[in-house]
């Protein structure tokens, strides 16, 4: 293996840990790219945004996010490895990657909801309401929904990835199509189809708090 | 203030710290090494950009979840980084906590350089070259006084466990006898951690 692609190996390792040690759902892109690369490159460039962008939402919503250290265990690597071309790390199925996270090639910029992901969070914060069957059946989860941003920015193909009751997961659906239009994605200077997950976590107040509200918890989204 | 930089070099596993680091490496040097693997760092027309603090964070900043995962972050080299010492200490006090900052470093500055930046340092590696005064002065063209008295404060004032001393075989220059001597006499200094290799001359 190349120096170039050793390095993209580890740095993919990372942000896959670092995503699953966050409940982030995302699976490496399969690189077609012949010949060496510096060890990034636009797509995986914006992978890491996805993941920050990811992050950030946990963090506005209070909950603790785990980076630091998380690959702690790569700090083992020397340069001499790499410079050897023995470097082989367990690459987490990196080539048999399952979906793509990206609809287009190559991502340079990842699609943006108007405002950005704290309005993205106060969208649907403010137009999810908890289905009444689901209330009062004690019905609670997160249910993740994919879908398609358009190159015009509109919403299509959008799917329940993660399911928890057909209730909540037929508002999680509604609400998701009802988002108005995005800054659509960009590769190579032109508007591209990408593929994004959004979770969206329905949580009942404890018995013993106030209960007039009956909408959705503070955490609308994680 | 803008300060004048060879490059700026991503994604280096565990070269020149820990973790997956960024080497941030400054223009201008004292030395004047035979063998300089740098040499754009000694010529006018070497200077890749001029930044300052927040220009140079901004830059960097793209790879901050590896730092973070990977107990990574800057290296400061060059070029002889402490010549630049105003402009690390901003950049440290501007930084992610988490980061790690590693300095690689002649040492043949000031002590007010070294000093200024001891406080954000987690790493130190120290090219040493050789502590014998004949053959630093042939290699280097300089003298190597201020090197062994800026030694002497690092080992008083730094846990000798974020010091990595090179000390490099130089064709020509040393031998192995000669980095053997120098080893003795930084180990009677109270230095234990070594990086012995030999330069490639190419």
């Amino acid at each position: 293996m190349s120096r170039g692609k050793s390095i993209c190996s580890v740095l993919k390792t990372i942000r896959k840990q670092v995503a699953d040690a966050n409940g982030i759902v995302y699976e490496p892109r399969e690189c077609h790219h012949q010949g060496d690369c510096r060890g990034t490159c636009p797509a995986c460039e914006a992978e890491v945004r996805y993941i920050q962008q990811q992050l950030d939402i946990r963090r506005q919503l209070g909950k603790a996010v785990a980076v630091v250290g998380i690959s702690a265990s790569l700090a083992a690597l020397n340069s001499c490895a790499i410079d050897n071309e023995s470097l082989v790390i367990p690459a987490t199925s990196v080539e048999n990657s399952a979906p793509h996270m990206l609809v287009g090639d190559v991502v340079e910029d990842m699609p943006e909801f108007p405002g950005g992901s704290q309005k993205l969070l106060e969208y649907l914060k403010e137009n999810t309401h908890y289905p009444e069957i689901a209330e009062k059946n004690g019905v609670q989860g997160r249910v993740v929904v994919t879908f398609v941003v358009e190159k015009d920015g509109s919403i299509t193909e959008a799917k329940i990835v993660k399911s928890v009751d057909q209730s909540l997961d037929e508002e999680a659906f509604r609400v998701v199509k009802s988002m108005p239009k995005w800054k659509p994605g960009m590769c190579n200077g032109e508007p591209t189809r990408v593929k994004y997950t959004v979770p969206i976590t329905f949580r009942l107040p404890e018995s013993n708090e106030d209960t007039t509200d009956r909408n959705l918890s503070p955490s609308t989204v994680d | 203030m803008k300060t004048p930089l060879i490059g700026i070099c991503r994604h280096r596993l565990s070269t020149d710290g820990q973790g997956v680091t960024t080497l941030v490496a400054f223009h201008g040097c004292p030395l004047r090494c035979r063998y300089c693997l740098n040499e754009q760092c000694l010529r006018p027309d070497g200077v890749w950009q001029q930044m300052d603090a927040q220009q140079i964070l901004d830059e960097v900043m793209i790879d901050d979840l590896y730092f973070k995962a990977t107990s990574g972050g800057v290296t400061f080299g060059g070029g002889e980084p402490l010549l630049r010492s105003d402009e690390i200490v901003t950049f440290c006090q501007l930084k992610p906590a988490d980061w790690h900052i590693a300095i690689e470093t002649s040492l043949h500055v000031d002590l007010c350089h070294l000093q200024a930046v001891a406080p954000y340092v987690d790493h130190y590696i120290i090219d040493v070259k050789d502590m014998n005064p004949d053959i630093y002065r042939r290699y280097t063209s300089v003298d190597n006084s201020q090197v062994i008295d800026n030694l002497r404060w690092l080992i008083a004032h730094v846990e000798s466990q974020k010091i990595t001393i090179r000390l490099p075989h130089i064709p020509d220059y040393n031998t192995p006898t000669d980095i053997a001597q120098s080893r003795t006499q930084l180990e009677s200094m109270g230095f234990t951690n070594f990086d012995c290799f030999d330069y490639v001359i190419r």
